[in-house]
């Protein structure tokens, strides 16, 4: 049995779900809106044991041979926005949460991705140090809370982007002059600056074993802000395989990979997205959605899982 | 310098660096994140800056890291405007794990991707890795019905590893077990809690922020960093 975990608005998760249906796998659609009516029990002995209920329907833990998650912050729900912190409807949530996220890390099951694979994603820096070994080039980075230090970076490198150094509100904006007078608000929080690097910009989901490329052609600072033109392409064959090492290390078997690829045909790696919202970039033919799905109904019979 | 990531309103960590010798520490805390000074690039490694007690201090000066605190709470940002805290919280916790992972100085402990001492595991994990270094556990069972009657409270006992040392209860075997759990998940501070069931205890949980208040905490830490010093 596969469990999606998410909205059926979610783009991803809807294609994914149309594509095991077409393909009469047995699958579970645990809709995030019906979290009240959610329950789940788990005991790790350590073996894990443990029921899934929704609503009347009860489905064993051990059973779920694949888990596809896609959950959305519950806070922002229309029927729990308005709510207290400490209401039991947001207690229930984010136990349901915290026990689901944990299994996760922990089922013998195939998950895409296991929360605590995605977390290198929650520190950028962090993450480079990771794509670096993994023999890609990264940006030339300066975190700093000293206005001077910033202007030097920028006097270096002439052109220079800033961009957050969580996952949280990640832009990537062009550091101008238009800047200067907010230069003295860097002390209140580290900030991260890279320089910028010129190229084309490729975006790249692993799946599995499959390497799935599209060219992206943009002139935005951040092509997801902008407008963008996508085509797919084929990676060298050694691009490709270090595309692949570098999401079987970080232990993602779906991975969004942000690449350039410079004038001097170098390939710089911006980051690796461990939840991608692939659906933008999907392939005419739904090749991304395909594969995803075969990943899912292959673990049923996945030899090092048994 | 021995680096306290902390915060300053922790009674524990203020008892620590009074307790350790003076001059040697420093307490780094959110204010500091929040001054003017901190440099790091990555293409100059080892020769980052960064701001502890109010003051620069560059990398080569940097002995050794305890940190104290799992994240930046957004609670603690009191001088940053009420609606940015969540996220300059976020980014000082991403930053922080950044640079304390870069940094190559002895640590208590190393941060992860998803805390800035040691894995951030859940009990749950906690309780397989256990299992796995070959201690009797209790059990782990989460939910979100309301739970039953655990049955009477049971005696529980806490090891803490500090490298080399211990403290808390003195039985050897606990000690040996906690060390190999330490050990397995690649940790030099740790706490552990046992349960007394039958004749023998029983791991039930730990974790990277035990409690350090006990006498010979600060000695104990203060023994770990001159020891690696030396090494």
């Amino acid at each position: 049995m596969i469990l999606l975990w998410g909205l059926p608005q979610d783009a991803p998760l809807r294609l994914v779900r149309d594509a095991l249906v077409q393909r009469g796998a047995t699958f579970v659609f645990l809709n995030q809106a019906d979290l009240l009516e959610t329950h789940v029990e788990v005991e790790y002995t350590p073996s894990i044991t443990g029921v899934l209920s929704i609503g009347d329907c009860e489905y064993g833990l051990e059973d779920i041979g694949a888990m596809y998650l896609r959950p959305y912050d519950f806070r922002e729900f229309p029927q729990l926005a308005h709510l207290d912190a400490n209401s039991w409807q947001w207690r229930h949530a984010l136990a349901i949460e915290d026990v689901l996220w944990g299994f996760a890390d922990l089922a013998e099951a195939l998950v895409v991705n296991r929360p605590s694979a995605m977390r290198s994603n929650s520190s950028k820096p962090y993450q480079c140090h990771l794509i670096e070994a993994h023999g890609f080039k990264v940006p030339e980075t300066l975190i700093t809370t000293d206005a001077s230090a910033a202007r030097l970076f920028r006097d270096q490198h002439r052109q220079v982007v800033y961009k957050s150094i969580s996952d949280q509100r990640s832009i990537v904006n062009r550091l101008s002059d238009e800047h200067e007078s907010r230069m003295a608000n860097l002390r209140w929080c580290p900030t991260q600056f890279q320089c910028w690097v010129p190229g084309v910009d490729h975006r790249v989901h692993v799946v599995g074993e499959q390497v799935l490329a599209v060219r992206v052609l943009s002139n935005a600072d951040d092509y997801r802000y902008g407008i963008a033109r996508m085509e797919p392409c084929q990676l060298p064959d050694d691009v490709a395989a270090r595309c692949l090492s570098m999401a079987r290390g970080l232990g993602l078997p779906l991975a969004g990979l942000d690449l350039r690829r410079t004038p001097e045909g170098e390939w710089v790696c911006f980051e690796v997205n461990p939840s991608p919202a692939y659906s933008c970039y999907e392939f005419p033919d739904r090749r991304i959605t395909f594969e995803v799905a075969e990943l899912l109904m292959r673990s049923k019979t996945d030899p090092a899982r048994a | 310098m021995l680096l306290v990531v902390g915060s300053r309103v922790d009674p524990v960590a203020c008892r620590l660096i009074r307790e350790l010798p003076e001059g040697s520490v420093a307490l780094l805390t959110c204010l500091d994140l929040s001054s003017s000074g901190w440099r790091v690039s990555s293409n100059e490694a080892d020769s980052s800056v960064c701001v502890a007690d109010g003051c620069l201090l560059e990398e080569r000066e940097i002995d050794g890291v305890l940190t104290l605190l799992p994240c930046v709470f957004e609670q603690e940002l009191v001088h940053i405007h009420r609606r940015e805290r969540g996220y300059v919280a976020a980014e000082m916790t991403a930053f922080l794990k950044f640079w304390l992972s870069g940094l190559r100085c002895p640590k208590l402990n190393a941060p992860s991707a998803t805390c800035l001492s040691g894995p951030g595991w859940r009990s749950e994990r906690w309780v397989t890795a256990a299992a796995e270094a070959g201690l009797p556990v209790k059990p782990v069972r989460r939910g979100t019905r309301p739970s039953g009657s655990q049955g009477g409270a049971q005696r529980k006992v806490a090891v803490t590893v500090v490298g080399e040392n211990y403290l808390g209860d003195g039985r050897p075997e606990l000690r040996r077990r906690a060390r190999s759990l330490a050990s397995g998940a690649g940790l030099d501070l740790l706490g552990v809690e046992f349960e007394e069931e039958g004749d023998d205890y029983l791991f039930c949980a730990a974790s990277t922020f035990p409690d350090l208040a006990e006498a010979g905490a600060a000695d104990a830490i203060w023994s770990y960093f001159t020891a690696k010093e030396t090494s």
